[in-house]
């Protein structure tokens, strides 16, 4: 029974990386008040070029990096035409998810052909810490984890600190709220935002090649399976604070290693039901996260300078 | 080296629209000023409309095939005869219906990316009532009528859920009406694996339904079939509901500015819960037309992404019904001559997704691009 949980435990934490890296770079995006749509699409696009990269290289850490700069890419994309052009966020967020959701199939398509045997890579190793790791429960659970799970440690912390704390987190925050405001005081308004957004997609190409090539080991289309739209509502359900996106994140991860855990377990119920748990799940979220919801006051409206004179 | 290559081609397109415009100037100036926009949003289409297929020749040319050959095959696949015409026809009318839907939606300012999921329940409830009246024989159009009332009400219940969530709790439908596109996709699936699976079979479907509820076909030997005249009237319909009632003018206020819409005394909840029911019953009966006109049963895949490709569809045509007609009949051509080139070169059919997210995206940057120089 203590197996069982412990398992299910780092299963959750194992599952949590995807929606809650995409998240936590989201949080960033929308603080300095812009909204990214194309969350899923990017994700699929991380996943495939992460995928491809390790599979023509042989090395994961090439795939992590490229999967990371195919989100810099679109991220560039986003930010040109919503913050540079002042394009209605949500269509180029959508369309973004589209050319994501195409383009990262067919890329595949190309590089592997069609072929009837999927190509599968080995999953990452768990590197367990030393002594942590000896600790009953909490060991196996939290430090009998791949490597990008103790990045993931890392991250959490430090990004609550830079923008909470820190003189960068503050402007981000100004720009978010109240651009106009924030420019008049000298900060930046498009290079924040630019910055913003790039950040938030490579962390999402990052964690589409964390899918391809850590949770499932190879690529598939519509891989997200909904894991960016449930990072954006993290973010709402998190208050578009890291910490509470983390808390939600083991929520979320959770229900789906549960669920995974269920199948298993009780094959009476039609898998589907239980495969439509995570996102009855995200929308009664979303319920309760909207009552006490405050979003960054300028999010998803473009900024526009003025002359003055 | 590349930007400077991109400096002057927008230079170039930027001096060409420039001359087509002044040459386009009449007199009046009015009547001018809406000549020339339309001049300019023609220009800013075929633009991108080139810019996309030049984007869609790229994995052509990696594939190493020849591109001008690939695209003649598209063209030949897909317009070539009648027959190839019928059969893009045939792809357009869901494609048209779902546009028509979503269109509706976003003029009454409500997100709606759940085209997907109210594609499917139409085609669920569709089979369903079809399914079920199978041993009446009942009289073709009561069963047809049933049929199609079964689609609408499946579409329309579907997205009354995101809806009632955004009037009366404030819920933003965006993620709402995706995770119910995911709901619905994996109901389908437990009613084609499970209780509806038709045991003789060979592959997981349903049973067929009655066959007094198949639509007509219009051509022989083709699979076009009614689903053509129900479309038109869907677009009639929409057409006259927005331009000439009441409630066609109030979906646009809200669209346009929900704050000015509710001062000047307009009930925004009933309108966007009455747009919802109408986007949601012409995109239920997108699936089941499908469903009576193609599949006659309920299978895995009936929609290559059609939720996402009429959102596409309907920001092309400014959500104007007439603009969503032409934008489906052109993807669907796209969507059959893409399936020949899958069956002939083996090249992906997603490669569709990236043309139509070219040019939508194309349309938007060189419309800023473009209007910023002429002002220069």
């Amino acid at each position: 029974m203590i197996g069982l949980v412990v398992m299910l435990l780092k299963h959750t934490i194992m599952r949590s990386f995807p929606i809650l890296v995409a998240a936590l770079g989201e949080v960033y995006s929308e603080r300095s008040g812009v909204l990214n749509l194309g969350c899923e699409g990017i994700i699929a696009m991380g996943a495939a070029t992460g995928f491809l990269a390790t599979y023509f290289s042989g090395n994961p850490l090439i795939g992590f990096l490229t999967g990371l700069l195919t989100g810099m890419v679109f991220g560039l994309l986003h930010s040109y035409l919503s913050v540079t052009l002042r394009i209605n966020q949500l269509i180029s967020g959508l369309s973004i998810w589209i050319l994501g959701i195409g383009l990262s199939s067919l890329l595949y398509r190309i590089s592997i052909g069609i072929t009837t045997a999927l190509p599968v890579l080995a999953t990452l190793r768990d590197i367990p810490v030393p002594l942590l790791s000896d600790i009953p429960v909490i060991g196996p659970v939290l430090f009998r984890q791949n490597a990008l799970i103790y990045l993931m440690y890392v991250m959490i912390p430090v990004l609550y600190v830079v923008l909470f704390k820190t003189s960068i987190g503050l402007s981000i925050r100004a720009v978010g709220e109240n651009p106009r405001v924030a420019d008049t005081l000298g900060i930046n308004v498009f290079r924040t935002r630019y910055a913003c957004v790039l950040f938030a997609t490579s962390l999402m190409g990052l964690a589409g090649a964390y899918l391809s090539l850590v949770e499932i080991g190879t690529f598939t289309e519509g891989i997200g399976a909904g894991r960016g739209w449930i990072a954006l509502a993290l973010v709402i359900f998190g208050r578009w604070n890291p910490l509470v996106v983390f808390l939600g994140s083991l929520l979320f991860a959770g229900l789906e290693a549960y669920q995974y855990q269920l199948q298993l377990v009780s094959p009476g119920i039609p898998y589907q039901f239980l495969q439509m748990i995570p996102y009855i799940a995200t929308i009664a979220v979303l319920i309760y996260a909207y009552r006490r919801a405050e979003a960054p006051a300028a999010l998803a409206t473009p900024y526009e300078r003025k002359e003055l004179i | 080296m590349e930007s400077m290559e991109g400096v002057l081609v927008i230079n170039l397109i930027k001096s060409l629209a420039t001359s087509l415009l002044r040459s386009l100037k009449p007199a009046s100036a009015a009547r001018g000023r809406s000549l020339s926009e339309l001049a300019f949003s023609g220009i800013v289409y075929l633009i991108s409309i080139g810019i996309g297929l030049g984007i869609g020749a790229i994995p052509v040319i990696v594939m190493g095939k020849d591109p001008v050959k690939a695209y003649w095959t598209l063209f030949h696949a897909s317009l070539g005869g009648i027959p190839q015409i019928a059969e893009t026809l045939v792809k357009t009318i869901p494609l048209w219906l779902t546009g028509l839907g979503i269109s509706l939606a976003f003029s009454v300012g409500f997100w709606n990316i759940g085209g997907e999921g109210q594609f499917y329940l139409g085609a669920i409830a569709a089979t369903g009532i079809g399914i079920s009246i199978a041993s009446l024989h009942l009289p073709q159009p009561i069963a047809l009528f049933l049929v199609m009332a079964a689609g609408i009400i499946g579409g329309a219940s579907w997205a009354l859920i995101p809806a009632f969530l955004k009037v009366f709790q404030g819920i933003n439908e965006i993620i709402v009406t995706v995770m119910m596109n995911f709901i619905a996709i994996l109901l389908s699936e437990y009613l084609i694996l499970g209780p509806w699976r038709d045991p003789a079979a060979p592959e997981p479907m349903t049973l067929p339904i009655a066959t007094e509820s198949i639509l007509p076909k219009l051509v022989p030997r083709t699979w076009l079939h009614a689903g053509l005249f129900i479309a038109i009237a869907a677009t009639v319909v929409a057409h006259v509901i927005m331009k000439k009632t009441v409630l066609g003018y109030e979906i646009k206020c809200v669209g346009a500015n929900p704050v000015a819409a509710k001062w000047s005394g307009i009930d925004i909840s009933r309108v966007t819960i009455y747009s919802m029911l109408l986007a949601g019953g012409l995109i239920g009966l997108a699936g089941a037309s499908e469903i009576a006109g193609i599949h006659y049963r309920l299978l895995r895949g009936i929609s290559p992404g059609y939720g996402a490709l009429a959102i596409i569809i309907a920001l092309l045509a400014k959500y104007e019904p007439v603009g969503v007609a032409v934008a489906s009949f052109f993807f669907a051509a796209l969507l059959v001559g893409a399936d020949a080139l899958q069956r002939t070169i083996n090249m992906p059919v997603s490669a569709v997704y990236v043309i139509e997210a070219t040019i939508l995206l194309s349309t938007y940057i060189l419309q800023n691009v473009l209007r910023r120089g002429l002002r220069a």
